[in-house]
């Protein structure tokens, strides 16, 4: 209960005067929506993508282009994206559900270079690997609202991430989040209670995609400028990541995960070179050591500590 | 409860700090030291830092010493949104030097542009800092591929060379190269018979280099690319037997390259800045006495040899410092001011004339034709 | 006709590299099930310690020696610090070699720079001429070597105790247990040997492709795709998968768009796992069946 109070006081942020907190903010955000997505179908569904980049980036690419070469309006050019990305990957679904295992992680890596390409070599339409300039921010002209600054983005980006922790929350909490846990635990034995396995996967995968393709067109109105690098295989590995500090099944462990993530990279600059190996090292020991998640994982460990000092006074048991 | 006490925690290692005496000025850089370009981005960085300390150890400016903070952007856009918006709020910084890609820059024009703060950026694209009047803020200190690429088509021209192949990398450096040949060739009587692309992180390039091949009226081979990619260019087309010259890009003055390539690298020829041949520059030449301390300096701290991308971030630093002097003040606008009005000022990559209608600065006789003989390279003559 | 000719050439070196690297993941996953995402870094570590040990001065060959050693401590190290913890669980397995890959390249950056760096041709750089295609010495070495490696590997696994240990291991860990087989000491066996596989991989391709920090990442993906093409955990299959790829992205760069190239390897590889996921050959010990919770 204490998860929706927390966002709910997330609101004051944009009032702090910080345009880097604020900026910080929005970015972890935003990349929650596609790790909820991936939560949904690797966490709860027990389905490993390691191609959820590509989702995003067809969002981004896709709202961008409507805006950019259509001149049509941002919302609806991020609408038509997410709906497009979703039937796209209805059709991905149907082929790579086929799939288990590391099979299906690297069918679905492969995907996210095929579109990663797509993005450079597509040059007329995304402007290569130079990148697409110049996308116009979100506005609402009837009621005189622009969401050109940090402070007003933020709103854009709180009502995102709301509505996918509600949607994501009543998902799992439905008898259909059931079924998704037993498809984790045992494909045959939920078919076998006549639920039809492959639609599920299929439909969980179009919701996952729409949820990050629409955190894509958002990032596009945001930034105003998009290239293929963010787009690219890291960012999929780090959405793997996320779910996995997250502890996989738990929407609050992700919305911790992706500000960990994004957060910790900050005061990790000042060590210079060696960043990346202490970011490394921590990813490894996190995902090696503490199969719940950073949070459980830390809790175990302090608890286990604790009772270990304590251990000479009780020494009789 | 615990799970946000945590959240607390985090967010406020990243708030704290914040700003401090204002003894020294403060200068934000946006290198990438890790990420796809990070071999560009340490060496500008590398570069900057020797900047500053040559600044420092002369006194600083009017008395303060400069500190430079860098964000490693790691060559990803959003991440140079945050370190930006880290930079001007809570370092406060003055000034910023900006990162190797391109796309890092494009990110944060809006944001510096809304902010007041001017940028030196290192990314090559001319488009980072035209139309000047929406980029008021935005300069450049590189090489631009358009400058060099008229450099090499004079050269043509004077040799006789009318007919030529395009090989280049599908990088952002290398694509915006190829527009801009596509674009300028045309214009000056240049015709490229073919035009061929290979992956940066690709083993072997024959395929495209068999296809320049089986086109006999090319006269010359021009390939655009940086890193290890122009090396194995070089290996392939040597290991093909394709004898017509090859040229390369400004991105060819690479001590690595000759390392990598071997004697494949002999032969190629390249328009770029001076740092490699400053030995047989005439005294009258004006970049010569800075480029030659400048290799000194760096060859004393970092043991070895600067490509022309540390250049950069060497010019950078030293250009802002030389306009915050002149300003007479740490005021960005001020600073922007006074770097606008910077006139034939010998820099290491090139001599810079920056006006209101011009933020890219380098002029052509920065640039002087190479060729690598023997493994070394001299001027070419 | 001569251009195809240098294309099909072209095509069997770098198809050879792939097979090389794809060589490398049938040791680990022939025993534990993992596919370990950091075996090109593996490669990567190999190569720059042999460029390293042999700018101190040592003979190219010992420095070569101690590299492929050196290279298959530190597997044995990861297979102990973070493959072990996971234990038999595919997803965790994977995400913890992606992380094991961060660090090695991380590590590389702080010891190497960012730089590349190259390392002399085992015997020279003359190309060698062949109806009109020529080939670089090095190409040969490392055709050959992998031809050696796969026909080498692929008997140990069929012929030796060892490598019919490794396999019932991967097939019925369980039962593998009960006859006195342990994963446990099975698995640093085969981290050492595809760590000495990477390591090799990486010093005889070093002059060809050069290396840097992140060359290993990607020929290590190409290497997976090659196994996937051939069948997971056949050594022949590997080879034989590297070809077909290195064939296909030479002739794709040839005579189609060559920026379309890498789309190729990630093309065949989707159509691979679609329409035959077992690959060419069929799995050692077909083990889709064993990943069907």
């Amino acid at each position: 209960m204490k998860t929706p109070l927390a966002l709910v006081c997330l609101l004051i942020v944009p009032f702090l005067g910080s345009d880097y907190l604020t900026n910080l903010l929005i970015v972890v955000m935003l990349h929650a929506l596609p790790a909820i997505g991936v939560s949904l179908l690797m966490g709860y569904t027990g389905q490993i993508s390691l191609g959820h980049a590509a989702f995003y980036g067809l969002g981004a690419y896709g709202a961008a282009a409507f805006s950019v070469h259509g001149g049509g309006d941002p919302w609806i050019g991020i609408a038509l994206a997410t709906f497009l990305v979703g039937v796209m990957s209805s059709y991905l679904g149907w082929v790579i559900f086929r799939l288990r295992g590391h099979y299906l992680a690297v069918a679905t890596l492969g995907f996210g270079f095929i579109v990663n390409i797509a993005f450079v070599e597509l040059r007329d339409w995304t402007g290569g690997p130079n990148g697409l300039p110049g996308i116009p921010p979100l506005d609402i002209p009837i009621l005189d609202l622009s969401f050109h600054t940090d402070g007003t983005f933020f709103y854009v980006a709180w009502v995102a991430m709301i509505l996918a922790v509600v949607m994501a929350q009543n998902l799992v909490n439905a008898p259909v989040g059931l079924v998704m846990r037993g498809i984790a635990e045992s494909e045959r034995a939920v078919s076998s209670l006549g639920n039809d396995v492959t639609s599920l996967k299929r439909k969980i995968l179009v919701i996952s995609a729409a949820v990050s393709a629409a955190s894509g067109g958002l990032y596009a109105h945001y930034i105003g400028y998009i290239s293929p690098q963010p787009f690219a295989i890291d960012f999929s590995i780090k959405l793997v990541v996320i779910i996995a500090i997250g502890g996989f099944r738990s929407i609050p462990g992700i919305l911790f995960a992706t500000l960990f993530v994004t957060v910790i990279t900050e005061p990790l600059q000042e060590l210079g070179y060696y960043d990346v190996v202490v970011y490394g090292l921590f990813l490894v020991v996190i995902i090696a050591y503490m199969p719940q998640g950073l949070l459980q994982g830390a809790y175990g460990l302090g608890r286990r500590m604790l009772s270990g000092a304590r251990a000479p006074a009780g020494a009789g048991r | 409860m615990k799970r946000w006490t945590g959240l607390i925690g985090a967010l406020a290692i990243v708030v704290g700090g914040g700003a401090q005496a204002q003894d020294t000025i403060k200068i934000g850089s946006l290198f990438e030291t890790s990420g796809f370009l990070a071999f560009l981005g340490n060496q500008g960085l590398e570069g900057a830092n020797l900047a500053v300390e040559e600044i420092n150890a002369s006194g600083g400016i009017d008395g303060k010493k400069i500190d430079l903070v860098n964000f490693n952007t790691e060559s990803d856009e959003t991440k140079a949104v945050i370190g930006v918006k880290k930079l001007i709020e809570r370092d406060k910084v003055v000034a910023l030097i900006g990162a190797m890609n391109s796309g890092s820059t494009f990110s944060i024009i809006d944001i510096v542009q809304r902010a007041g703060i001017p940028i030196v950026s290192n990314g090559a694209s001319r488009a980072i800092s035209t139309p000047v009047n929406e980029k008021k803020w935005v300069f450049q200190a590189p090489l631009t591929d358009v400058l060099v690429i008229n450099v090499l088509i004079d050269h043509f021209k004077e040799k006789g060379i009318g007919k030529i192949a395009l090989n280049n990398a599908d990088s952002g450096f290398a694509t915006s190269g190829m527009k801009q040949w596509q674009r300028i060739a045309p214009e000056r009587g240049i015709d490229i018979v073919i035009q061929q692309t290979y992956g940066n992180n690709d083993p072997d390039m024959t395929p495209q280099l068999t296809n320049i091949r089986a086109k006999s009226e090319v006269q010359a081979v021009v390939q655009w690319g940086t890193g290890k990619g122009q090396a194995i260019v070089a290996k392939n087309y040597r290991q093909l037997g394709i004898d017509k010259p090859l040229y390369y890009s400004h991105a060819a003055s690479d001590p690595n390259l000759i390392k990598l390539a071997g004697d494949a690298a002999n032969g190629i020829i390249f328009p770029t800045s001076k740092i490699a041949v400053v030995d047989e520059l005439p005294d009258s030449d004006p970049q010569k006495k800075v480029t030659a301390n400048f290799i000194e300096k760096f060859k004393a701290k970092y043991g070895r040899g600067p490509a022309t991308f540390a250049g950069n971030g060497y010019d950078s630093m030293i250009m802002l410092a030389d306009a915050i002097r002149r300003a007479g003040s740490t005021d960005p606008a001020k600073i922007r001011d006074a770097f606008e009005q910077t006139v034939d000022y010998p820099g290491v990559t090139s001599v810079y004339t920056y006006s209101a209608v011009d933020h890219y600065g380098a002029q052509p006789e920065g640039v002087a034709l190479q060729i690598i003989e023997d493994g070394k390279i001299r001027l070419y003559k | 006709m001569v251009d195809a000719l240098q294309f099909l050439v072209s095509g069997l070196v770098i198809g050879s590299i792939y097979g090389l690297a794809g060589i490398g993941f049938t040791g680990i996953y022939n025993v534990t099930g993992v596919v370990n995402f950091a075996q090109g870094d593996k490669a990567m570590i190999g190569a720059m310690l042999a460029i390293s040990l042999s700018q101190m001065g040592l003979p190219p060959i010992v420095a070569i020696l101690l590299a492929v050693g050196l290279t298959g401590a530190v597997a044995v190290v990861i297979e102990c610090f973070t493959v072990r913890p996971v234990g038999n669980d595919v997803w965790r397995g994977i995400i913890v070699t992606i992380g094991v890959g961060i660090v090695l390249r991380g590590i590389a950056v702080v010891v190497w720079g960012t730089e590349a760096r190259g390392l002399p041709a085992f015997s020279g750089e003359e190309p060698i001429h062949f109806l009109g295609a020529t080939v670089s010495p090095q190409s040969l070495w490392v055709m050959g070597i992998t031809a050696v490696l796969a026909i080498g590997l692929a008997l140990f696994f069929q012929l030796t105790f060892i490598g019919k240990a490794f396999r019932a291991c991967a097939v019925n860990p369980f039962a593998s247990r009960i006859v006195g087989i342990e994963i446990r000491t099975m698995s640093p066996i085969a981290f050492a040997i595809s760590g000495v596989l990477g390591a090799i991989a990486g010093i005889i391709i070093a002059p060809i492709t050069l290396m840097q920090y992140d060359t290993g990442l990607l020929i290590g993906l190409k290497g997976f795709v090659a196994c996937i093409i051939g069948g997971f955990g056949n050594p022949m299959g590997a080879l034989l998968g590297g070809l077909i790829l290195g064939i296909a992205e030479t002739f794709s760069a040839g005579y189609l768009s060559s920026g379309y190239k890498n789309a190729i390897a990630f093309v065949l590889l989707l159509g691979f796992l679609i329409f035959r996921p077992e690959g060419l050959f069929r799995e050692i010990d077909s083990k889709l069946v064993k990943h069907e919770r």
